[in-house]
């Protein structure tokens, strides 16, 4: 294959990639960096890795599977570095009220729930924190073991507890309203 | 009531809103080739950096008089040529990026043993630097200093050099400790 017909390939790949997984990706970086000017420039690694990485992509595994293990060994690239340092304490009202003001009531409790799931996710370990991402992307145990390398007895285990854990922290939150 | 968490969730996490533009895959190629660029840049700027240094070195060298601020620069000048050495080894030794053929857990261990082995090693950059500071302290220290103030000044080096140390074990411990759990997990 000429150079030519490599970049269009490699621009190809990256478009469709996005196309199906824009979303998701953003999601993703959402619950890596809380940090809106963090969070772009994660983003924006995540995508010019993508980006370069389809020069090396050969089909041998699925787009998602690909897509996914880049985005998450980015995004694992990027803030394991802080954590060794010391990590954020992340407050669930700091900032929410300006970024919500002028929102509806129902708007603003989507708003908060969602914060608190963002915080409960940065709050995991980073394996279990990546299984947690691609189960609420709905992937199931056999995708995500294929994407962390887990076996999927153990991708099982986790997802049973990342439920038990939605189920403590998460919904006891929205009753309590906190 | 389970399953109806779950749902409630999976549907708060599948509609949030999005917030970036989505940038053509021109543009990030573009982005792709300033970041090299730059990293090229970087190298360059480095490798100039070094040769400036040198030459300062080597013309105080030819400057001084006293033998050990002499002998002091010499190594300190050796010492510079030796940790560079070693980080572009280090850098050459660095496996190429394969974020999409290395699954999660397999980066994540590379990562946590590349950083552990970087606070580990951070020895190999700073004492090449130890005799050579010395000579030019003590140099420096023998004709204007009282003996009190010599070691008081050696004190001083020494205490840095335990403090870094400490930090540098505890690192690589902390680090090890999230290797051994993933190991166990």
């Amino acid at each position: 294959m000429g150079d030519a017909a490599r970049a269009a390939d490699q621009e190809q790949r990256y478009a469709e990639a996005i196309a199906a997984f824009g979303p998701a990706l953003e999601r993703l970086a959402r619950a890596y960096e809380r940090d809106p000017d963090k969070r772009r420039d994660l983003l924006q690694e995540i995508h010019v890795a993508l980006w370069r990485s389809f020069a090396r992509f050969d089909g041998r595994c699925a787009l998602w599977t690909w897509v996914y293990r880049v985005a998450h060994n980015t995004a694992t690239s990027k803030t394991l570095r802080p954590r060794t340092n010391a990590p954020t304490i992340v407050e669930l009202d700091d900032g929410l009220e300006s970024t919500a003001a002028g929102k509806a009531d129902e708007d603003l409790d989507r708003h908060r729930a969602l914060e608190r799931l963002h915080r409960l996710i940065r709050g995991l370990r980073p394996l279990d924190r990546q299984v947690m991402l691609l189960y609420l992307e709905q992937l199931d145990a056999a995708s995500i073991a294929e994407i962390t390398g887990l076996s999927a007895a153990n991708v099982a285990t986790r997802v049973h507890r990342i439920k038990q854990l939605l189920i403590q922290r998460f919904h006891e939150g929205t009753r309590d309203g906190k | 009531m389970e399953s109806n968490a779950d749902t409630e969730v999976l549907r708060l996490w599948e509609q949030q809103s999005r917030e970036e533009q989505i940038t053509p895959p021109g543009e990030i190629q573009m982005k792709a080739e300033r970041l090299d660029a730059k990293a090229r840049r970087w190298r360059a700027a480095t490798a100039v950096l070094l040769v400036l240094l040198l030459i300062k070195g080597a013309a105080e060298v030819w400057i001084q008089e006293g033998i050990l601020e002499r002998a002091g620069d010499l190594l300190l000048m050796a010492a510079l040529v030796y940790a560079a050495y070693r980080y572009r080894k280090q850098r050459l030794a660095a496996p190429p990026g394969a974020l999409g053929t290395t699954n999660c857990v397999a980066f994540y261990r590379a990562e946590l043993v590349r950083q552990r082995d970087l606070s580990k090693d951070g020895w190999s950059f700073l004492l090449p630097f130890v005799p050579g500071m010395a000579l030019v302290l003590l140099d420096g220290g023998l004709g204007t200093r009282s003996t009190g103030q010599l070691i008081a000044l050696v004190a001083c080096a020494v205490g840095l050099f335990l403090v870094i140390a400490w930090w540098n074990a505890h690192t690589a411990r902390t680090l090890q400790d999230d290797v051994d759990a993933l190991d166990a997990s």
